[in-house]
């Protein structure tokens, strides 16, 4: 099976919800800040439970926060 | 870097530190080499307690944080228990079979080349330990720095 990447718009949420620092986004869900930073990068993939938490800070559904894209 | 980024640096630290102690103290210098025993062991103290140092430091500035550990975090620890456990348990077996070839041997009176011990398989065992603790902490260093 091909191997995909988790692709995320953490970084244009954060600027839109006022600027949010990743510090404050990392405590509204519970993670320290490394985390989200490497989930922004697209360096760790996050667990489905962070992830919805992490739509629900920005009030977005899943699909618009995270994408799963393949190769092709 | 985060607490348990730092943590596992300092406890790379200690590990190593003690290996060091412990080849030292137990089987001294080797001959063969110039005798830099004093000095190196002056190191070594003295990046153990630099070590310890950082971790009260640490444990003290970010202990009231509400996030000690997340989800990454586990996932890192759990990659270094791994190795680390595959190692312990590789010695464990290594050390199983040598006293069982050893026993034998004996029993047939036949001359193996590395007879029981019982102090060599402490110490094998004690420094198989320590080993197994550093390599988790390298492995946990390495996917930090590699941010998985």
């Amino acid at each position: 099976m091909e191997e995909g990447i988790i692709l995320n718009q953490i970084r244009r949420l954060r600027f839109d919800h006022g600027e949010m620092t990743q510090q404050e986004l990392a405590e509204t869900v519970g993670v320290t800040r490394q985390t989200i930073n490497a989930i922004e990068a697209a360096k760790y993939s996050p667990s489905l439970e962070l992830a919805f938490k992490i739509a629900a800070a920005f009030d977005q559904p899943i699909g618009k926060v995270f994408t799963y894209k393949t190769e092709d | 870097m985060s607490k348990q980024e730092i943590l596992s640096w300092t406890s790379l630290a200690t590990s190593t530190s003690f290996i060091v102690f412990y080849l030292l103290f137990n089987f001294g210098w080797p001959d063969a080499v110039p005798d830099y025993s004093g000095s190196f062991l002056k190191t070594f103290f003295n990046v153990f307690w630099i070590a310890v140092v950082i971790e009260i430091i640490v444990e003290i500035s970010e202990g009231n944080k509400k996030v000690q550990k997340d989800e990454r975090d586990f996932i890192i620890e759990a990659k270094g228990i791994k190795a680390g456990y595959n190692i312990l348990v590789f010695a464990i077996i290594i050390a199983l079979c040598q006293i069982f070839i050893s026993n034998l041997s004996s029993t047939l009176g036949a001359d193996f080349p590395f007879p029981l011990e019982t102090t060599t398989v402490f110490h094998f065992l004690i420094l198989v330990l320590f080993l197994a603790s550093t390599v988790r902490r390298s492995i946990m260093i390495y996917h930090y720095r590699k941010e998985i």
